[in-house]
């Protein structure tokens, strides 16, 4: 990969991965932290790639199990948040109701908010979610419900399912 | 909530910049390193080609070829470690033993005949210095 499509690649592609990332650790130093792993690899990769959406899926696949990784580790588990701060005071939105939706879905616990994030954002269907997390169908249906049902909780009448 | 709303809200949310900086500039510092070991190759191609002199350098006890790591005279025979193959610009392979100068943040000047050859700075690796078996064999006969 050369320098130019490297660049291209993270100019690209940076924020999606952040917020899949950011979907699995709930705070953004460490979706950073993936991030920047997830790059190193893009970087060291060598095989190349068939076209640019071989490299997003690839990115996406290396994102997930970076974030899966991570989340799973002793650091990660161990640490507390200096900051007790609301993650959405972080970043600056046109409303309050962008507010509360970005804050509703950043409080939903982790298994839930993953497959909220990834149905919403990414797009992807049930089978792709299930396939890309290692989990069954049911299972992802059943997060997706239970999120959507947590959404509707804290964001009352803004809530709108779809 | 619909996905529209959802994609709208998320798109305020973005790494920081400076992480964004710290990325790119990972790439550029190992294109830099990778431009850095080019040169080294190079200058070891070039010193390949003075180094054949290295065996009359031993021939002549030392008077021939001098090698200065920061700033002072070591012996050639001392960092003459390791035989490598290399490949020519036609693709013939060939057989070179090689100085081979295992620290970095060192000041090297080959004195070959006068001709100086010198490299300052930091290396990430150790740098290599070719020295053409079949030539010094060819030097070596005269």
């Amino acid at each position: 990969m050369t320098e130019a499509e490297f660049t291209d690649a993270v100019k690209n592609c940076n924020q999606r991965l952040f917020l899949i990332a950011l979907s699995f650790t709930g705070n953004s130093a460490d979706a950073e932290d993936i991030l920047q792993n997830v790059f190193i690899k893009l970087w060291k990769y060598d095989k190349g790639f068939e076209n640019d959406e071989h490299m997003e899926k690839w990115l996406t696949a290396v994102t997930v199990n970076e974030s899966k990784n991570f989340v799973k580790s002793a650091f990660f588990k161990h640490s507390v948040p200096i900051d007790e701060k609301n993650i959405g005071d972080y970043y600056s939105f046109e409303n309050t109701e962008d507010y509360d939706l970005f804050s509703a879905v950043m409080s939903l616990p982790k298994k839930l908010r993953t497959v909220i994030h990834l149905f919403y954002y990414e797009d992807l269907s049930v089978k792709e979610i299930s396939d890309i997390l290692k989990i069954s169908q049911s299972a992802c249906k059943t997060r997706l419900n239970r999120g959507r049902a947590q959404l509707k909780n804290f964001l009352g009448d803004e809530w709108r399912n779809e | 909530m619909n996905r529209e709303d959802y994609k709208r809200v998320f798109s305020h949310v973005s790494p920081s910049e400076e992480t964004i900086e710290r990325i790119l500039n990972m790439a550029e510092k190992k294109q830099k390193r990778f431009k850095l070991k080019a040169v080294l190759l190079a200058a070891a191609v070039v010193i390949l080609m003075l180094c054949t002199l290295i065996a009359a350098d031993a021939a002549t006890g030392g008077d021939v070829f001098k090698l200065e790591v920061n700033g002072e005279q070591v012996g050639v025979v001392d960092y003459v470690v390791k035989t490598y193959t290399g490949t020519d610009e036609n693709g013939n392979e060939f057989v070179y033993e090689a100085v081979e100068i295992p620290s970095t943040n060192q000041n090297i000047i080959l004195d070959v005949n006068s001709a100086k050859i010198e490299y300052v700075g930091e290396t990430t690796g150790d740098i290599v210095v070719g020295v053409k078996s079949a030539l010094q064999e060819d030097v070596t006969a005269e």
